[in-house]
């Protein structure tokens, strides 16, 4: 919904106070609750849907190809699909450049590695169902809950295959399927986030929904690997319904401080997503 | 968006009314197509114009020699291009392709591409290497409405008047034969596909369509393009003689009675076997006064030595 | 390899269904009362579908006014994750646009379109798994949606595939047996035997095509009824709400 000048001078001041007030009384650092489901498309090794209560909704599906390691780029393709926008709008892309950009600098890319010269290849395709504020944060966690519950077949043929001229061999019980975060034995798995915070005044707000963005001032968008800030990290314009009539410059304080506060929260979240893939009832249904 | 062709009421309606007894604005019966008039070139293999009633197009198909797919490598390739220019009529715009137009030509490709109507595998020469690219280009001259059934019969028509260039082959090379040289070979064609458009028209109210049970909607063979700016829906059926139903795309439209549906499917045998056989009658003709036609030529460059 | 038995000589499918077996057929409405004024999700065995209508809205481009009805359209998007092997589909293929047109025309009548002059009402189908009878199952979810969101329509349409094995007629096929034989979709008005919808491909001789459409419409008479049971379901839940 676009807000009147009046209901955005409101927000603004609202948001831009010392102690904040956020139009569904969420702290700073909290996010809208999400609904979350996996792996309910069989024919996919894993399978997210994220949803807010305002509708927004995303749903990413990860397959996989085995294929020689030399040949290939990159292990994982990226691509995100938004009805009523061509794949090659700025929109688009730009979602598409943060996730690839994301994935590629912090991912465990050996786990994925199966024999000397294959390799698994991911594509990750995300459709955005439906959104009302900017999506990135929420195709970050459908990757992520999604990658989490990825599972790839079992190898059974040797893993030092520089003689032979064969392709790997795969157990065909797929009880015996591994999650992918299983076969990186050496700590435990856990895939990129996003994180997408607005700048109103002094104040820094995770998550801004459709009408905070509207007063924003500038957007940072931060990632999180592996307990700690990881790239990409950069400013933005979430604008998705309207031009953000209050953005201006970003000052390097407030670059600092969203750092710290997503050092100090990103760890919850990780935390939380965790627990919301142990707590879904495991029906397999999508709805 | 085209210009489409705005009926006034008066008119549209008299059309209407006009079916209700059974007659249509050229004189036609209800279940009448237009007879179609073929040419060819006398000395051209695979060019044709039709003339259906009003609507005009040609047809010409062409060959040359390719590397077949990855994928299929035993067979040759054959595509079909569909051009309807603003020319043929103002509806149609240049450079845009419309959602009819899209239609038009999938529905024209699935009657003969995807029914194989042409033996891929025979335009084979050296498997993975070389095969024959067959191309046929259907180019629209004016419009008058039944597009579909028109393109796809002069497609048929030229695809069995074309004769591809003699080949012979040693090992893995190819030598193309000009004309001259050798008499050019036929395609093998394996069945003549026939598309058959009906119109559907609802007289009364659409609750009555869909609740009622009179049946009464009026259904109409071969529509000109007046015709069709009025219509509810459409059928086109796609069957050859040999009793095969190769296509039937009702693709929404006015709901029809599935007992009218086979009625409507047995009308169009029937003219699929009238107009296969009308095929087959004019090659033959052509084909006796080509070579009459040589075989003078002979005579003459005899005569001269 | 040897050919696969896609009907065995006992009468046997497959996946071990009978000839006139229907795959689950599990369909849900109002799945997104938050982002779409009407909303479905349809499953046709592995054929996974999830259908959003919002309207009837202002037109965003006025030149898509009608003053005599309202405009419909539909949007088909198919993911690149919806068959086994992944394959990645540019928005205006050609097999796209031919099922947004024919939705398009079949929903076109059987949408009370005079009630709601100048507007638009624009059905979103995503696909999230293709088995076969993919237009059956889009047909089904718009339906569904439809009614959701409120839209007078005359009645049902409901969506099957059928399909020809040698002479014994098969009804709802998978993808293993669409790619093996014949077969034709059709969409059915309500109980009646009248089709909106009508498309077939494949070759198929005239004489077995009477008793192909007989078993075709029996099977969409099923689906309408399964339709139908779930929009009573969610009828009774709203209707109870209310009572409190």
């Amino acid at each position: 919904m676009i807000l009147s000048p009046a209901e955005r001078s409101y927000l603004y001041d609202s948001l831009a106070k010392d102690e904040l007030i956020r139009p569904d009384a969420r702290a700073d650092y909290q996010f809208r609750p999400i609904e979350v489901k996996t792996s309910f498309l069989p024919s996919s090794n894993g399978s997210a849907r994220v949803r807010l209560t305002d509708g927004s909704e995303i749903i990413t599906s990860i397959k996989s190809k085995v294929v020689l390691a030399a040949e290939e780029k990159s292990l994982i393709e990226c691509d995100i699909d938004i009805p009523g926008f061509r794949d090659d709008s700025n929109f688009v892309a730009n979602l598409k450049y943060n996730m690839t950009s994301l994935l590629n600098k912090s991912f465990p890319f050996e786990s994925l590695k199966l024999t000397s010269k294959y390799a698994f290849k991911l594509f990750i395709d995300c459709v955005v169902i439906s959104y009302s504020s900017f999506p990135l944060t929420f195709i970050s966690i459908a990757c992520y809950l999604a990658l989490k519950s990825t599972k790839l077949p079992k190898l059974i043929s040797d893993v030092n295959d520089e003689e032979t001229a064969e392709q790997p061999l795969f157990s065909d019980d797929w009880e015996n399927a591994q999650y992918l975060g299983d076969l990186n034995d050496s700590k435990s798995f856990n895939p990129p986030l996003i994180i997408v915070i607005g700048v109103v005044g002094k104040n820094l707000l995770f998550d801004p929904s459709a009408e905070e963005e509207q007063v924003l001032e500038n957007g940072i968008i931060i990632s999180w690997y592996n307990n700690d800030i990881s790239t990409p990290i950069h400013n933005l314009n979430f604008s998705v319904h309207s031009n953000m009539p209050n953005y201006k410059g970003l000052s390097q304080q407030m670059i600092m401080k969203s750092i710290l506060m997503a050092r100090k929260h990103c760890a919850n979240i990780v935390k939380a997503l965790d627990q919301a893939i142990e707590e879904q009832t495991d029906d397999g249904v999508i709805f | 968006m085209g210009r489409e062709i705005e009926l006034s009421s008066n008119e549209s309606n008299f059309i209407i009314e006009g079916f209700k007894s059974g007659v249509r604005l050229d004189g036609r019966k209800l279940d009448e197509i237009r007879q179609p008039v073929i040419r060819v070139l006398p000395d051209e293999y695979g060019y044709v114009e039709i003339e259906w009633g009003n609507s005009k197009l040609t047809v010409r198909v062409s060959a040359e020699v390719v590397k077949p797919f990855e994928d299929r490598p035993f067979e040759g390739i054959f595509t079909i291009n569909t051009e309807i220019s603003p020319m043929a009529s103002p509806q149609f715009e240049q450079g845009r392709v419309s959602d009819d137009e899209i239609l038009i030509s999938r529905l024209i490709e699935k009657a003969i591409r995807r029914s194989n109507a042409l033996d891929l595998e025979a335009l084979c020469m050296v498997a993975g290497a070389k095969v024959w690219y067959i191309r046929a280009d259907v180019n629209v001259l004016e419009f008058d409405g039944g597009i579909i059934d028109a393109a796809s019969f002069g497609v048929m028509v030229a695809l069995q008047h074309f004769r591809k260039p003699d080949v012979s082959i040693h090992g893995s090379d190819v030598i193309v034969h000009s004309l001259q040289e050798r008499e050019p070979v036929p395609l093998s064609v394996l069945h003549v596909p026939i598309c058959v458009t009906f119109s559907f028209f609802n007289p009364s109210d659409s609750e009555e369509n869909i609740k009622g049970e009179l049946n009464e909607e009026i259904s109409i063979i071969d529509a000109t393009e007046k015709e069709e700016s009025l219509r509810d829906g459409s059928l086109v059926i796609t069957i050859n003689k040999n009793r095969e139903i190769v296509q039937l795309s009702k693709n929404g439209g006015l709901p029809i009675d599935v007992f009218v549906l086979m009625d409507l499917s047995k009308k169009a045998y029937t003219i699929a076997e009238s107009l296969s056989e009308k095929i087959k009658i004019f090659l033959q003709k052509e084909e006796s006064e080509r070579y009459k036609k040589l075989h003078l030529d002979l005579l003459e460059a005899g005569a001269a030595r | 390899m040897s050919r696969l038995e896609l009907y065995s000589p006992e009468g046997l499918r497959v996946d071990g269904r009978r000839w006139n077996e229907l795959r689950r057929f599990d369909c849900r409405i109002n799945t997104h009362p938050q982002s779409a004024d009407g909303s479905s999700y349809v499953e046709q065995g592995n054929t996974k579908v999830i259908c959003m209508v919002s309207g009837p809205k202002e037109p965003s481009n006025k030149s898509q006014q009608n003053s005599s009805g309202a405009v419909i359209e539909f949007n088909v998007s198919i993911a690149s994750f919806s068959t086994t092997n992944r394959k990645k589909r540019s928005k205006n293929e050609k097999r796209t646009i031919e099922l947004n047109t024919t939705l398009e025309r079949t929903f076109e009548q059987s949408i009370i379109r005079k009630l709601y002059p100048r507007t638009t009402i624009s059905v979103n189908l995503h696909v999230l798994a293709q088995d076969g009878g993919l237009l059956a199952a889009l047909t089904n979810a718009s339906t569904l949606a439809l009614i959701d969101a409120g839209i007078s329509m005359y009645d049902y349409i409901s969506g099957i595939s059928a399909g020809l094995h040698d002479i014994s007629p098969l009804l709802d096929l998978n993808t293993l047996e669409e790619s093996g034989m014949s077969f034709l979709t059709i969409g059915v008005v309500g109980n009646s035997e009248k089709l909106s919808l009508l498309l077939l491909e494949d070759k198929i001789p005239l004489d077995n095509l009477e008793d192909l459409l007989a078993i075709a419409i029996a099977g969409s008479h099923r689906i309408r009824d399964l339709m139908d049971q779930e929009v009573r379901r969610h009828a009774n839940l709203r209707a109870s709400k209310l009572v409190k």
